[in-house]
């Protein structure tokens, strides 16, 4: 069941196709039995973009990556790579690679061997596979450890192995399905900035699986979020951030308050009446007046005062509890029995001066509210 | 067990009275299982024609006599060269299909694999009559065709498991990889996985050599014209009487199967291979 | 370039031939490696023996049980019968008592030093042939055997004793062929009961024996059936060791058949022998599969058969 009331554009694989595009994914749906892993879901990926999946597991972005490297076939829609439909092509043909979530490098091979191994089914010359694979090894920082075994190698150093071996293939878009899954914290982070800058040197289109927001937001220059099998918005970080388009996107990327409401005035910027209260919110959903929405409030733009505003954009409520997090502070504030608000600010005197059960106002900039999608 | 465990449970003050019993009952069996082994090889050394134990005098003349009959020796040929043949061609077979038993899914599967594996389930005698019969037919009862093909049927079976089993334990992914790279079906399969596998690959074909080499019920019902297996020969000895050259025979079986054992043992380590 | 460039702002949804529906084209291709195995034992597997029904039920071209009818109504049948499965009775349940502690030693006592060295020891009687290991028998209890040999000049007895020939020689190679497969069943499940589950009943107050006979016995009780199951199935079809040690005298199932098919030539007999004895072990078999199902707590192992 497809939870998302966002209505993809009806698309058509020449529809959404640019001459800047190199993956072009139309209509694509994937089910295994009665499971729906993918519905309907259309993309189209610029070259030498760095585009995340990003999702919660089971929400189908693997299965959608799988389906462009070639390991799955979608049971409708289309996929274009470089403008060729790739529908009827096997993996070991498209021009794609991928780097898996367990590194999958061959065993009975040395790192060296690992890597030149699609440059030699490829029938290359030696001399050109020996210059190619010492490049890429260079690139990631391994050319001592040519001649080692894979279980001779760290889990990092056994991602680079698995990085290089995909890459040395000149792919024309990498696909790599959580790849830093394994990795403890701090070598994840390293590991992120390392592939965030290879990525810019060689310039080759990037799709990366994460169910990690942090990660798709340090790495990514759009991010498509992906739940249940469907696509729910796709979009740089900021956009994607700013103008979350549903409840989920709101609360997936940084936190999110949702407070429900009724639409009083439609518009772009619409009224909405919120627990007795009248608030203007930006409206790009089209809402008509009556229905019954959804306002996100993200607690960082929120303003607290104890000698508010009493009209306008302001909500009233009294202090819950307040949380002392030494550099900042978070806020519980209950606007009625059944909503509660999360602030988070940094302003020490502010927060010194509240009290337990204190009356206070909340108001937030015009452009910090907007409806989003159940 | 691991050294921390047997000591967790000596600390466990499980009392040493009791571990000596089981100790003792359990080196009484051992000693049970060698024994009639161990009898066979020491009366093969005796000088006497009628078998003893404990052998009298020592003496190598009833190997030489081994060596020395044609029928004995010509056996011994063939039951190799069965088993050798029957374990390639069987691996041949096997190795194939138990890929594709375990990487892909289709209708029928479980009802293939069940197929593969159940010349195990059938009892041997049966097995045996069921292959007298087909190849009666096919007018290959005497031949050395018929044979291998009947001993290849019978242990297909055991380079299936072993290799299937092999392969479970590979992660799929690194064939996808493999595929992703550029490398087409066939290459998958002799660039990554074999070598993945080989000694699974060898086990399972040193199964299958082991059982057809020591195979009686299906030997004793196909025989090549003018030529028998060497369990058979020794089969057929028994009926009418042992005499010390029998034992000799038997004895040098019993030396191919501890060589047998240590080749096992090297390739997957016996304790593993119990598991099969 | 792309067909749907014809249908602009259509939705798209061509609908694929493979996935789910598969085609059985792309299946074949994609199995096909499969096939040579599987033609191999179609034929010469499982025809021939499927063939035995129909054979042991149109003995003369026409349909009659009378074959049947005559195995399982004449009484020398039945004592043929009934012995096999006494036979593999009094085998299991030796078995049972002599494989257990084995198997105990191996799992939770033996030092790993040498734990290899007594799997050898376990294994490499089933590396020899069954022929073997009978006329092994042969020897030791022959009127001029080791064992008379010994208990003569011992003193024990006057004259030697007939062991051959009889159930008792039967019995005595049958469990000297089984004790591996016992051993090796109980083995594979003990390993998986965990050895802290009999600390904690000592730390409950239990005796060692106690702690045994209350947990550790009980969690392996699967697994004793399972290869129960196991041996008792491969006596009931046992040919060679009945046939060496037995004597004419005392046939079993397996005997029978090999001397309708050999001797007799009556081979619509000898396939409804076959008939009964492959039914029975299917049944036991299954019984096999289903307790060590249930030892393994359903994990799924394949069954050593």
């Amino acid at each position: 069941m497809v939870l998302s009331k966002v209505e993809p554009p009806a698309t058509t694989a020449s529809a959404q196709r640019s001459h800047d595009t190199i993956v072009n994914i139309a209509g694509v749906a994937k089910s295994f039995g009665d499971m729906v892993a993918v519905d309907n879901v259309s993309l189209a990926i610029r070259r030498g973009e760095f585009v995340s999946l990003l999702g919660p597991s089971g929400c189908g972005k693997s299965t959608l990556l799988r389906m462009i490297a070639g390991f799955e076939q979608p049971d409708a829609g289309a996929i274009e790579i470089d403008a060729h439909d790739v529908i009827d092509v096997p993996p070991n043909r498209r021009p794609v690679n991928m780097v898996f979530q367990s590194y999958a490098l061959f065993p009975h091979l040395n790192v060296f061997d690992n890597v030149a191994f699609g440059l030699r089914r490829k029938r290359l010359p030696r001399a050109q596979v020996e210059a190619d694979v010492r490049h890429f090894l260079q690139l990631v920082g391994l050319e001592a450890l040519a001649q080692r075994y894979p279980t001779q190698l760290s889990g990092g150093q056994q991602q680079r192995v698995a990085l290089a071996r995909a890459l040395v293939n000149k792919p024309k878009v990498l696909l790599l399905d959580e790849p830093l899954g394994a990795l403890d914290l701090k070598l994840r982070k390293r590991m992120q900035t390392e592939l965030k800058q290879l990525q810019r040197d060689v310039g080759v289109t990037f799709i990366y699986v994460t169910h990690d927001q942090d990660e798709a937001l340090a790495l990514s220059d759009r991010i498509a979020v992906m739940n249940r099998g469907a696509l729910l918005q796709f979009a740089s970080c900021r956009e994607l951030y700013d103008k979350p388009r549903t409840e989920f996107v709101a609360n997936f990327l940084g936190e999110a308050n949702i407070v429900a409401g009724r639409v009083v005035e439609p518009g772009p910027v619409a009224v909405v009446e919120v627990r007795g209260h009248n608030i203007q919110v930006l409206d790009d959903t089209q809402a008509q007046p009556g229905d019954q929405v959804l306002v996100a409030l993200r607690p960082e733009q929120l303003n607290v005062a104890v000698h508010g505003p009493s009209s306008g954009n302001v909500l009233q409520a009294r202090v819950k509890d307040k949380v002392f997090l030494g550099n900042a502070f978070t806020l519980h504030l209950q606007v009625d029995p059944d909503v509660a608000l999360i602030v988070r600010g940094t302003d020490r005197a502010l927060f010194d001066g509240l009290v337990m059960g204190q009356a206070v106002a909340i108001t937030w900039p015009l452009e910090y509210g907007r409806l989003v999608q159940p | 067990m691991t050294a921390a465990a047997s000591a967790t449970l000596r600390k466990a003050g499980a009392t040493s009275a009791g571990i000596v019993l089981i100790r003792v009952a359990a080196w009484l069996v051992l000693g049970l299982l060698l024994a009639p082994l161990i009898v066979l090889v020491g009366a093969s050394f005796s000088s006497v024609d009628y078998v003893s134990f404990p052998p009298r005098g020592f003496s190598l003349q009833w190997y030489e006599k081994f060596f020395a009959d044609p029928a004995f020796v010509n056996s011994l040929i063939l039951s190799a060269k069965i088993a050798l043949a029957a374990s390639l061609l069987a691996t041949l077979l096997g190795f194939p299909a138990a890929y594709i038993l375990v990487r892909k899914r289709f209708p029928g599967r479980r009802l293939a694999w069940t197929l593969l594996l159940s010349p195990l389930l059938v009892p041997q005698i049966i097995l045996g009559v069921a292959l007298l019969q087909i190849f009666t037919a096919a007018g290959l009862a005497t031949s050395f065709t018929g044979l291998l093909l009947a001993h290849t049927v019978a242990v297909v079976p055991y380079v299936v498991r072993t290799v299937g089993a092999a392969l479970v334990g590979i992660d799929p992914s690194i064939e996808e990889a493999a595929g992703d790279l550029g490398a087409s079906r066939l290459e998958i399969l002799a660039l990554v996985v074999a070598p993945i596998i080989k000694g699974g690959l060898l086990a399972g074909a040193l199964f299958a050599f082991i059982m057809s080499w020591v195979n009686v019920e299906i030997s004793i019902f196909l025989s090549v014209t003018g030529g028998y297996t060497l369990p058979v020969v020794l089969f057929n000895f028994i009926e009418y009487s042992i005499t010390t050259v029998v034992v000799a025979a038997a004895s040098i079986a019993i030396y191919v199967a501890l060589i047998l054992v240590l080749l096992v043992d090297a390739i997957v380590g016996i304790d593993s291979a119990s598991k099969l | 370039m792309n067909e749907h460039a014809a249908i602009p702002n259509a939705r798209v949804s061509r609908q694929r031939t493979r996935s789910a529906g598969a085609s059985t084209a792309y299946v074949l291709r994609q199995i096909w490696p499969l096939f040579p195995a599987l033609a191999v034992l179609v034929f010469l597997f499982a025809l021939p023996l499927a063939w035995m029904l129909p054979e042991s039920l149109f003995p003369e071209g026409q349909f009659s049980t009378a074959i049947y009818a005559e195995v399982l109504g004449t009484s020398y049948y039945w004592t043929v019968i009934g012995r096999s499965f006494w036979l593999s009775l009094v085998a299991t349940v030796v078995c049972v008592i002599l494989g257990y502690p084995l198997a105990y030693y191996l799992v939770r006592v033996v030092r790993p030093r040498y734990r290899r060295f007594v799997f050898m020891i376990v294994i490499a009687p089933l590396f020899t042939s069954a022929v073997i290991r009978a006329m092994a028998w042969l020897v030791i209890l022959g009127r001029r055997g080791m064992l008379n040999e010994t208990l003569l000049w011992m003193g024990v007895i006057e004259a030697p004793l007939r062991l051959l020939y009889s159930e008792t020689a039967v019995i005595i190679g049958l469990v000297y062929i089984m004790i591996p497969f016992m051993v090796l069943t109980v083995a594979a499940v003990l390993e998986n009961v965990n050895s802290t589950l009999e600390e904690a009943a000592r730390d409950l107050g239990a005796t060692p024996l106690g702690a045994f006979c209350r947990v550790t016995f009980p969690l392996t009780l699967p697994g004793v059936m399972a290869g129960s199951f196991l041996v008792f199935a491969l006596c009931l079809s046992s040919y060679v060791t009945p046939a060496v040690l037995g004597g004419g005298r005392n046939k079993v199932m397996a005997m029978l058949i090999f001397e309708q098919f050999m001797r007799l030539f009556n081979w619509p007999l000898g396939a409804a022998i076959s008939c009964v004895m492959l039914f029975v072990t299917l049944i036991i078999i299954w019984c096999y599969n289903r307790a060590l199902a249930r030892s393994t707590g359903g994990r799924g192992q394949e069954a050593l058969l």
